[in-house]
């Protein structure tokens, strides 16, 4: 089979979930190869509990600055969503302190939307902290980036909309995550963003997915990598996209599921522009003007993984 | 003493730039806000206008007349930034507003800040350490700031910045020259670069230029010119290499070291070499500018 960058040459792409801060280098020079112009970063937990306030205030502050900066060395703008995910609300006393920190971070610089939050086991503590972040994000006016559970998804799906649309959030400015062939349609028919992950063995995969656009259309559907510390691809948007013109769907049809999509759901936010990434990422403007030798975005150094000579 | 200079002159200095041609209703915002700070002196007032002027003001860059920077640098000398953008003039005066009476407070403040910030604002914050009051309370946010693995965030605080020069320790500073060689900075830009060099400086600068032709990798030129003090007959060897070096800079660097020693050995040296090589040298600051060194 051909490399799959024959097929996107020149194209580029935005993924609206991917946890940056578990890939290395090597991920972030492959994506800005393939294309990958911007991606979202959503506030996850981190593979293991965390045990009090600062470890999240912490991480936080890595994705409105450290993980933001890594990215733009590689020419891509990082953006993020900030929020108490569904797995560690099930900790009261620490998802109040964190609750507490939210404000703080949901307004920094890069930061466009309320995410992932939502359900993982459906629990009580779980529904409590998603509707208190539902309401702020109203109130702030930020998009919300919905993680659908893994088990018992179809029901946790559809109690997540009920859910958003009893405080008031337009479905316009909710991404709703990890779609599947269960629940796309309710999705879509309440007026949902559909966002679906290809991620292998254990989500979607691309061949499916493009049965899903043929039979759906593109209407506010995007696709995303979610890749984390487990078995994931970075590259799914971009191989996604080289599997969709191969099948056949249009070259705009992919465009809008690959790139358009992903950003314009999160345009209320006031933080993320089409403008924005047709340049590629220098973390400060004034850079430009100042002649330092910073190294601007995408001028890293390149290493050739498959030499044994390391100098 | 708290302000190292006239604190309202300063505000004065940096309103002009920040606020000149700003739209009327960011104006007002801003100055509503001041006079409810300056009212109830609520902190997380300050913190949220600190927080909010980038999507208030957004981040045109502005260009400063020489005239408004020599306003700056007559209060604070060496205080003329460039490049800024307007979110970070903006957020420089307001961070010239709080309460400063009680040192403690001011400096938990100010601190507060700095744990939270983003990308951008750590840049700014850094970029302000000359502005605080209390300066010598923020000695070790400077040095934390040169541990800093973001590059813009250390070049906030390395360059064109005066807090550093006049205010880290010999140690402190020296550190951060040797990370400034390290990480490929304009040196030249760094405030008093030249004035603080002193002899431990000289000899770790030395060992990396060691440690750099070791590794066949290429030395960078200025570090023969903050040594060249230094350097005793005893490194006769690193001179050598210099005045026969087939990169032509670094073999001027070789001539002018020679030359100007008061050690009569690496006078001598110059003999050696071959006649013309090392003819119509001028000095250090004609050789930085002819090879744009910085």
């Amino acid at each position: 089979m051909d490399p799959f960058s024959i097929y996107v040459q020149g194209m580029r792409f935005f993924d609206p979930h991917v946890h940056m801060t578990s890939r290395t280098t090597d991920d972030y020079q492959a994506m800005a190869d393939a294309g990958v112009a911007g991606l979202i970063e959503p506030a996850f937990w981190l593979g293991q509990p965390r045990t009090g306030p600062d470890s999240f205030r912490d991480y936080y502050s890595s994705l409105v600055g450290w993980e933001r900066f890594r990215a733009s060395q590689f020419g891509i703008r990082h953006y993020c969503t900030i929020g108490l995910n569904s797995k560690e609300a099930n900790q009261e006393a620490l998802a109040e302190q964190v609750m507490e920190l939210l404000p703080l971070y949901i307004c920094k610089e890069g930061v466009v939307g309320i995410g992932e939050i939502g359900f993982d086991d459906q629990t009580a503590l779980e529904e409590r902290y998603y509707r208190r972040q539902l309401d702020l994000a109203r109130e702030a006016g930020l998009p919300v980036q919905i993680h659908t559970p893994h088990r018992d998804k179809r029901q946790g799906t559809l109690r997540s909309m009920d859910i958003a649309l009893e405080h008031g959030l337009d479905p316009s400015m909710v991404i709703v995550d990890h779609n599947n062939e269960e629940t796309v349609e309710e999705v879509l028919n309440r007026g949902f963003w559909a966002a679906f992950t290809i991620y292998p063995f254990t989500k979607m995969g691309n061949e499916r997915m493009v049965e899903i656009v043929k039979r759906y259309g593109s209407t506010r559907i995007m696709v995303n990598s979610a890749a984390d510390w487990g078995i994931s691809d970075p590259l799914a948007v971009p191989k996604t996209a080289a599997l969709m013109l191969q099948k056949g769907i249009s070259p705009q049809t992919v465009k809008e599921v690959t790139y358009i999509h992903a950003i314009e759901a999160f345009l209320p936010s006031g933080q993320i522009a089409f403008s924005d990434l047709e340049t590629p990422a220098s973390v400060d403007q004034s850079q430009k003007f100042n002649g330092s030798s910073v190294l601007r975005g995408g001028q890293q150094p390149r290493r050739d993984s498959a030499d044994t000579i390391i100098r | 003493m708290v302000f190292a200079f006239d604190a309202p002159a300063m505000s004065a200095a940096i309103h002009r730039i920040a606020f000149r041609n700003l739209n009327p209703e960011t104006e007002n915002w801003l100055n509503s806000n001041l006079e409810l700070l300056r009212q109830e002196g609520r902190r997380d007032r300050f913190f949220r206008i600190f927080g909010a002027i980038p999507r208030r003001a957004g981040k045109e860059l502005l260009d400063p007349s020489t005239r408004d920077l020599n306003a700056l640098s007559a209060e604070l000398d060496g205080f003329r930034p460039e490049g800024w953008t307007r979110d970070r003039w903006i957020r420089a005066w307001w961070l010239l507003q709080p309460d400063s009476s009680s040192q403690e407070q001011y400096v938990d403040l100010i601190e507060s800040l700095f744990l939270s910030a983003d990308l951008a604002e750590l840049e700014c914050l850094y970029s302000c350490l000359p502005l605080y009051a209390y300066p010598e309370s923020f000695r070790q946010r400077c040095a934390e700031g040169i541990r800093n693995n973001i590059a813009t965030v250390v070049d906030a605080v390395m360059l064109d910045n005066p807090y550093p020069s006049g205010y880290l320790d010999e140690a402190a500073w020296n550190q951060m020259m040797v990370k400034a060689f390290f990480t490929g900075k304009p040196i030249r830009r760094i405030q008093g670069w030249d004035q603080r060099s002193n002899p431990e400086l000289a000899r770790m600068l030395h060992d990396y230029a060691r440690e750099r032709r070791a590794a066949g990798r290429a030395v960078p030129y200025l570090l023969w010119y903050m040594i060249f003090p230094y350097l005793g007959s005893l490194d006769e060897g690193s001179i050598r290499q210099l005045l026969f070096s087939p990169d032509p800079v670094e073999k001027e660097a070789g001539c002018l070291i020679c030359r100007q020693s008061e050690v009569p050995a690496l006078r001598d040296l110059l003999a050696e070499v071959p006649a013309g090589d090392c003819a119509g040298q001028e000095n250090w600051i004609s050789w930085m500018n002819r090879h744009q060194i910085t």
